[in-house]
C-alpha cells in the first residue's frame, strides 16, 4: 500500500492530497472498494521521493490484485501492465519524469484535471456541478492542496469516503457520474495515446474498468436534454404557427405571442413572425450558392 | 470603451466567399453552418437581369431581436457592442433564430443544409461538443460562443470576439495591413482578397469605419427595422446592392 494508516481514523471532512489508505487486510466488500478508490487517488499524486517509488513498484501491484480480486474485478491484464511499466523503471526520477512529462508540462497531453474531458475546458459546468457535490457532501478541499477540485485524486478521495458513509449529502454513485464515469476512459485513452507502456496507462485503464460499475444506466443529462429537445419539437404538443410561405409548423402561437410581446418591449416589429427563418431569404428573393 | 462595427464596401465585393471559408475554419463551423454568407439576388426583369450579392454576417445589432426575447439570457450584448451566445445558458429554445429579421443564426441539431453527409454522424463526439472535428481551432469559450458548439444550442458570428476582445485598448481600426493588429483582426476581414470589409471603432469618430460610412455613405441593412446593425455597407454607384434595397427591404 502507498500509505498504511487507518481510514476510519479520518477526524476531519477536508479532502487532501495524500489520503492515507488503512494497512489491514481483513476488510468488508465495501471498506475494500474504499480502499481501493483511496489507493488509485494516492497513485495519481506526483511520486515525490523513494518511498513513494518503492511502494509504487513493490505495494502497488499487489495491494490492486488483492482488492480487485476481493472486490471481484477481473483486473489480471490491467496489473500485469502495471507491473511491466514500473518494471522499465530503475529509480524514482524517472517514475516522476514520466509523470511529469504525461501530466504536468505543457502542453499537458493527458491532464488530471478531469472535467476537461467532459466540458472540453476548465471552469465548465462540470467543475461547478463538482463543487456543489462536495458542498453537499460537507467536503472542502484542504488549503495546501494546490489544484482545482477536479483533480483525480481529489475525486476519488471523495468517492471512497462516499462510499462510506451511511447517509451521504450525495449519493457515491450520482457524485462517480457528474465527471469520473465519463472522464476516466477518456484519460485512459490520453494516457495510451501518448506513453501505452507507461504504468499510469494500466492505472487509468484500471479506474476506468472499475469506475463503469458505478455508471448510470439510464437517464443521463445528455438525455435528458434530448428529450427536452425533442418535447420542444413536437408539433403534436400546443397549438402551432405555421409558415406563411412553406406552411409548415416552425413554432407555438403561444411562444410567438411571448416573441412578439418581448419586441414590442424594445420598440421592434413582429411582422416578420408570419414566416419560418427558411423562408424569409426566399422571400426578398436572396438565394445562397452552395461553396464545393 | 470600443464599439466594435463592420463596413463592407460592395463596390469592392466580388462574392468569391473567400470571408465564408475563413469564417467557417476559424471559427470550426460545420459545413453549410456558414456564420457569415454571401447572398445573392437577381436585378431587374428578364431578360435584362443582373445578378448581384452582399456578404452577409450578424450585423451585432445595437437593438438586436434576439436578445430581446431569449427567455434565459443567453443571448446578450457585450459592453463592446458584439452579440454573442452563452452555450453554458442557452436551452436551444430557438426564439433567438426566429425573432433575427436577418437570418444568421444557426441550430446545431439542424440537419445539414448544404446536401452532404450528416457530419456530426461521421465526427462523432464523445465528450459535451457536439461534434468532434478532424480538426478545429484551438480557442474555446463556451460563454462567449466561441469553439465546437455543445448539443442543442444555437450559434452565430461571434465579430471573431476570441480576437477582437485581445485587441489594445483604444485601437481605432483593426487593419489587417498593419502587422501588430492582424492577429487581433476578424478573419473574414482578414482573409478578404479585395480589401471589402474593414472593421474598427464605432465610437471613435477618426476611426476609418466611420470615416467610410461618412464619405461613401454607409446603409444598414433592414435599416427600417429599427435594429441598428452595427454592420454598414458602402454601395456607391456601381455597388452589388443598391442603397434603397438595403434600407427599405421587407421581411
Ligand atoms: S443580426 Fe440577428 S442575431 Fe445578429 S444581433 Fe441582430 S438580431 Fe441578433
Ligand atoms: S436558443 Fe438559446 S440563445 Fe436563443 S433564445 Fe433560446 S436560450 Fe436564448
Ligand atoms: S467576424 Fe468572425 S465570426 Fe463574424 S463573419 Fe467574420 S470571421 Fe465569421
Amino acid at each position: 500500500m502507498l500509505d498504511a494508516a487507518p481510514l476510519a481514523g479520518r477526524d476531519v471532512r477536508h479532502i487532501t492530497a495524500d489520503v492515507p489508505a488503512p494497512a489491514s487486510t481483513d476488510m468488508s466488500g465495501a471498506l475494500n472498494e474504499q480502499v481501493f478508490w483511496l489507493t488509485l487517488a494516492n497513485a495519481f499524486l506526483p511520486p515525490k521521493g523513494e518511498a513513494a517509488f518503492a511502494a509504487f513498484r513493490d505495494g502497488l501491484p499487489l495491494d490492486l490484485a488483492e482488492l480487485t480480486g476481493e472486490m471481484g474485478l477481473a483486473a489480471d491484464a490491467e496489473i500485469a501492465s502495471l507491473r511491466m511499466g514500473i518494471a522499465r523503471m530503475s529509480e524514482a526520477l524517472e517514475l516522476l519524469v514520466e509523470y511529469s512529462s504525461l501530466f504536468l508540462q505543457p502542453p499537458v497531453p493527458a491532464p488530471l484535471n478531469l472535467t476537461r474531458y467532459v466540458d472540453g475546458s476548465v471552469n465548465g459546468p462540470c467543475l461547478d456541478a463538482l463543487e456543489n457535490a462536495y458542498r453537499l457532501a460537507g467536503i472542502a478541499k484542504r488549503d495546501d492542496l494546490r489544484d482545482l477540485p477536479d483533480h483525480i485524486a481529489v475525486q476519488l478521495e471523495t468517492l471512497a469516503v462516499l462510499l462510506g458513509e451511511e447517509q451521504p449529502g450525495i449519493d457515491a454513485r450520482a457524485f462517480a457520474n457528474l465527471c469520473l464515469v465519463g472522464a476516466l476512459p477518456r484519460l485512459a485513452a490520453a494516457i495510451a495515446a501518448e506513453a501505452p507502456a507507461s504504468p499510469y496507462a494500466a492505472l487509468a485503464r484500471l479506474a476506468a474498468k472499475a469506475i463503469a460499475g458505478l455508471a448510470e444506466p439510464t437517464d443521463s443529462a445528455s438525455e435528458r436534454r434530448h428529450r427536452r429537445a425533442q418535447r420542444r419539437a413536437d408539433p403534436t404538443l400546443g397549438v402551432w404557427r405555421s409558415c406563411d410561405s412553406c406552411g409548415r409548423p416552425f413554432a407555438r402561437e403561444k411562444e410567438i405571442a411571448i416573441m412578439a410581446k418581448a419586441l414590442a418591449q424594445v420598440g421592434l416589429p413582429a411582422e416578420h413572425l408570419a414566416r419560418c427563418p427558411d423562408c424569409r431569404d426566399a422571400a426578398q428573393g436572396f438565394f445562397r450558392r452552395q461553396i464545393k | 470603451m470600443a464599439k466594435w462595427g463592420m463596413v463592407i464596401d460592395l463596390e469592392k465585393c466580388v462574392g468569391c466567399q473567400a470571408c465564408t471559408v475563413a469564417c467557417g475554419m476559424e471559427n470550426t463551423r460545420l459545413p453549410g453552418e456558414h456564420w457569415q454568407d454571401v447572398i445573392f439576388f437577381q436585378e431587374g426583369e428578364y431578360p435584362n437581369t443582373e445578378l448581384k450579392w452582399f456578404p452577409r454576417p450578424c450585423m451585432h445589432c445595437e437593438n438586436p431581436s434576439c436578445v430581446a426575447v431569449c427567455p434565459v439570457r443567453a443571448t446578450y450584448k457585450t459592453e463592446e457592442g458584439q452579440v454573442l451566445v452563452d452555450w453554458e445558458r442557452c436551452i436551444g429554445c430557438k426564439y433567438c433564430m426566429i425573432a433575427c429579421p436577418y437570418g444568421v443564426r444557426f441550430y446545431t441539431e439542424e440537419k445539414p443544409r448544404y446536401g452532404g453527409p450528416d457530419v456530426k454522424a461521421v465526427f462523432k463526439s464523445g465528450d459535451a461538443r457536439s461534434w468532434d472535428p478532424p480538426w478545429r481551432a484551438p480557442q474555446e469559450d463556451w460563454r462567449h460562443g466561441v469553439g465546437v458548439q455543445p448539443h442543442d444550442v444555437v450559434s452565430k458570428c461571434t465579430f471573431c470576439y476570441h480576437r477582437v476582445s485581445k485587441a489594445p485598448k483604444g485601437t481605432a481600426d483593426l487593419d489587417p495591413q498593419n502587422p501588430a493588429l492582424r492577429e487581433f483582426t476578424p478573419a473574414c476581414v482578414v482573409t478578404c482578397p479585395t480589401g471589402a470589409r474593414f472593421f474598427g471603432d464605432l465610437s471613435n469618430p477618426h476611426s476609418e469605419v466611420n470615416k467610410q460610412i461618412a464619405y461613401k455613405n454607409g446603409v444598414r441593412l433592414l435599416d427600417h427595422l429599427g435594429n441598428k446593425p452595427q454592420v454598414y455597407y458602402l454601395t456607391g454607384e456601381g455597388g452589388s446592392v443598391p442603397a434603397e434595397r438595403a434600407s427599405k427591404l421587407k421581411v
